[in-house]
């Protein structure tokens, strides 16, 4: 009998206590679980803020090109590209219409998101060919700080049939190199400054068997001795000085583990007539450039070359390879 | 039977001043579990009417003194997918010596106002990004941290400083103008943002463009799944009736009686069968002297055979009986059999089998002197160097032989029977010529029916 009435008194108290417990119930407040660690290497763009990015840099450029104005450029673009698009512009003023080399097509075959939480960021995109015919352009935007925007910091024309290395997909991102990246055929730095050696030198230089033949190394080569058979005839020399620039490199790791490099590589082009001969522009875009000034026996043309070096894994026995350049005189005065 | 079942019904109206057991039983707990369970169902009821939880969770947080606050990753999504953050200022104080916000939050994305020289109206903004891109933004900057929830209608906050130097990059762009965020919304001094798809992994910084005086940022989420707080209440409801009902059925019971109830319960189906059994062993007795009763009953014109075939053949005849007698159950065969076997020993082995001599026989038994069976065997003799009178005495026999068998061919039990059956007549398969193929070959196949 009293265990029947402990019984029902613990039915009773139990009752009660869910009673008061679900009376008045909300539910319990959510809480915020700990980011994991994985968030931490999220792509530092979506595919739609780059295309997003894109268009409106390519929208103020193409306002700069319409209006043949470069004063807004600052806006859209930096580093090298600021430089080549300036003086393309100049050219551009002078001759009447810009150069078709120029065009930047508004689709897309690549892009490659960096997964980098500091700054300066890089983003390498691909274009497809142009309107008519000409080869994809690789162009780079970069962020150099949390508050500045992306800008456009170089473009590089690729090479018909260059081998471009393979990037995970922009949804996962890849990674930015370093200068000094090792387990490469050679560091970027080195690839930069070696290959700035073989452009002057040609295949006179010690490094010029570790790169790759390429379009831009041999059309060098060509014009160079081309303007040297021409200077010879009348007693004339001609030279040219191929340097990296500090700093102006922008680094993205392919998924094989090699580097894709976009460097910066100024060139001063100094070429002496002989025989009290006057020393003329060499190209229309010299002449632009020079435009009214007062030629002299020597004339010196400053070029900015953007070069884009794929360095292979050192353990995959390949030669590093430029897959794509762009070049452009940003001055050219007579001394 | 009927009595045994009477009995049980009866047992509880014997009792007609219940125990003070189960007078607690009815009295105080049934009442009390019934309250309970009226009092579950209504607080159930509740909860899902008034007391439903609201699908509209709004929480806020206040701040004063502050530029920048960053609702943390986790916070957006933490009550529901669809989320709207508002900010509101009572008034902003221009920050000097940093950039102008943007003043107009359509033009974010546009380029040509990104640099702006001359100081605009504060702007207050939202914008959502990623947590690296917050603090690459806040670099340097002290700010407001939203954490989570600490009630249903409050943001719990914390003031921070984020690590790193401040931008001194001269190609600042404003706050809504960043490539960064994936959405931006701005006003004067306040501005909302609506998310209809909010991730954990996104962040919201709120920049007022200025130190902010007496700010709000309120959160609202329409919950999509609202907790059910009234099924538990229904089921502790129904819980409620179901102790209610057995405290005041079998919970109320005295100890004892349950028990013996319960053994009662349990019992029966043994006391069935024991009850059956008795029945059977009674009922064979019975038989056996039943088995004389059709003597005394007119038999039919139409030759109904004796009892046990009639039960096979045709039930008709026997319904006027009482159940003990025609319940085929209540027949023991063997039983009846060995007495009939008993009782034909005593008298003839050989005798030609009838309806009529076998209950004869069965009745001589007690009364048959040797003379009169020395006269019986003499007439026998002369009777079958004679006319037959077999044939004609066991045709019906053999009708009913066969159509048995026929039956046989539905049943197993009517198998076993008919196996009895021939089994019986085997005396008259062997003194007969022509039923005895017919008959052998039925047995057989009987035999063979149970074999399989």
């Amino acid at each position: 009998m009293t265990r029947r009435a402990l019984t029902a008194a613990t039915a009773v108290a139990l009752a009660f206590g869910m009673t008061c417990a679900l009376g008045a119930c909300e539910g319990t407040v959510p809480t915020v679980n700990a980011p994991t660690s994985a968030a931490s290497a999220t792509p530092d763009l979506t595919e739609a803020q780059e295309q997003r990015i894109r268009a409106d840099l390519l929208a103020t450029i193409k306002e700069c090109n319409d209006t043949k104005d470069p004063t807004n450029l600052a806006q859209a673009m930096s580093g090298p590209e600021l430089q080549i698009r300036t003086s393309e512009l100049k050219v551009a003023q002078k001759n009447g219409k810009l150069d078709p080399k120029t065009t930047i097509p508004d689709d897309l075959t690549q892009t490659v998101i960096p997964t980098d939480n500091g700054w300066p960021r890089a983003v390498f995109s691909i274009t497809t060919t142009t309107e008519d015919q000409q080869s994809e352009r690789l162009l780079v935007f970069t962020q150099g700080d949390a508050r500045e925007n992306y800008r456009l910091w170089a473009v590089a024309r690729l090479f018909q049939g260059a081998k471009m290395p393979k990037f995970t997909v922009p949804s996962i991102g890849s990674q930015m190199g370093h200068e000094d990246d090792g387990n490469l055929v050679m560091t970027p730095k080195e690839a930069v400054t070696r290959y700035a050696d073989v452009l002057q030198n040609g295949t006179k230089s010690q490094y010029a068997s570790d790169f790759g033949d390429d379009y831009f190394r041999d059309n060098l080569a060509q014009l160079s001795a081309t303007v040297q058979q021409g200077m010879e005839r009348n007693k004339g020399t001609q030279r040219q000085t191929f340097t990296p620039v500090d700093g102006q490199m922008q680094i993205m790791r392919s998924s094989d583990g090699g580097d894709l490099v976009v460097a910066q590589i100024d060139s001063v082009w100094t070429r002496a007539a002989g025989e009290g001969r006057e020393s003329q522009p060499a190209s229309d875009a010299e002449r632009a450039i020079f435009a009214d000034g007062k030629a002299t026996s020597t004339m010196k043309a400053t070029y900015v070359n953007v070069v884009a070096i794929y360095i292979p894994p050192a353990k995959s026995g390949q030669k590093v390879q430029a897959v794509g350049a762009e070049r452009q005189v940003v001055k050219v005065e007579a001394v | 039977m009927n009595d045994g079942q009477e009995e049980e019904t009866h047992v509880p109206r014997r009792h007609p001043a219940p125990s003070r057991h189960a007078k607690i039983m009815r009295g105080i707990v049934t009442p009390i579990f019934g309250l309970l369970a009226v009092t579950c169902i209504v607080f159930g009821i509740l909860n899902q009417t008034i007391w439903e939880p609201s699908r509209d969770v709004t929480a806020v947080a206040h701040m004063d003194g502050i530029q920048y606050a960053v609702i943390d990753p986790g916070v957006l999504d933490l009550v529901d997918k669809s989320v709207q953050v508002r900010v509101e200022a009572t008034s902003v104080e221009p920050a000097s010596g940093t950039t102008a916000s943007s003043d107009d939050a359509h033009d974010a994305n546009t380029t040509d106002g990104a640099t702006a020289d001359t100081v605009k109206e504060p702007a207050t903004c939202i914008a959502i990004g990623s947590p690296k891109d917050a603090s690459g933004w806040l670099a340097g900057e002290s700010y407001t941290r939203v954490t989570g929830l600490d009630s249903w209608s409050a943001l719990s906050t914390t003031n921070e400083q984020a690590r790193g130097n401040a931008s001194t990059s001269d190609q600042q762009v404003a706050f809504a103008d960043s490539d960064m965020w994936t959405s931006t919304s701005c006003g004067k001094t306040s501005a909302s943002l609506r998310l209809p798809d909010a991730k954990a992994t996104q962040v919201a910084i709120v920049d007022f463009g200025g130190k902010a005086s007496d700010a709000t940022i309120s959160m609202h989420w329409v919950r999509q799944s609202v907790p059910n707080f009234a099924l538990p209440w229904y089921f502790a409801g129904g819980l409620c009736i179901i102790l209610a009902v057995l405290s005041a059925s079998v919970f109320a019971m005295d100890p004892a009686t349950r028990r013996n109830r319960f053994a009662k319960v349990v019992k029966p189906r043994k006391k069935k069968e024991q009850v059956e059994e008795t029945t059977t062993i009674a009922a064979a007795v019975a038989g056996t002297f039943a088995s004389m009763k059709p003597r005394r009953r007119p038999k039919g014109a139409d030759g109904k055979p004796r009892g046990r075939h009639g039960r096979h053949a045709g039930t008709a005849a026997q319904e006027t009986e009482p159940p003990q007698i025609i319940d085929p159950t209540s027949r023991n065969l063997v039983a009846e059999q060995t007495h009939r076997v008993d009782a034909s020993g005593q008298s003839q082995d050989t005798s030609p089998r009838s309806t009529t001599s076998a209950t004869t026989s069965d009745e001589a038994t007690s009364v048959i002197t040797p003379e009169e069976l020395q006269a019986y065997f003499a007439r026998l003799v002369r009777e079958e160097t004679g006319s037959i009178p077999v044939v004609t005495t066991d045709e019906p026999t053999g009708t009913v032989t066969e159509a048995t068998t026929m039956q046989s061919d539905d049943a197993a039990q009517a198998s076993v029977t008919v196996e009895t059956a021939v089994t019986d007549d085997a005396p008259d398969a062997t003194t007969k010529d022509g039923s005895a193929d017919r008959d052998g070959e039925t047995s057989a196949d009987a035999q063979n029916k149970e074999n399989d």
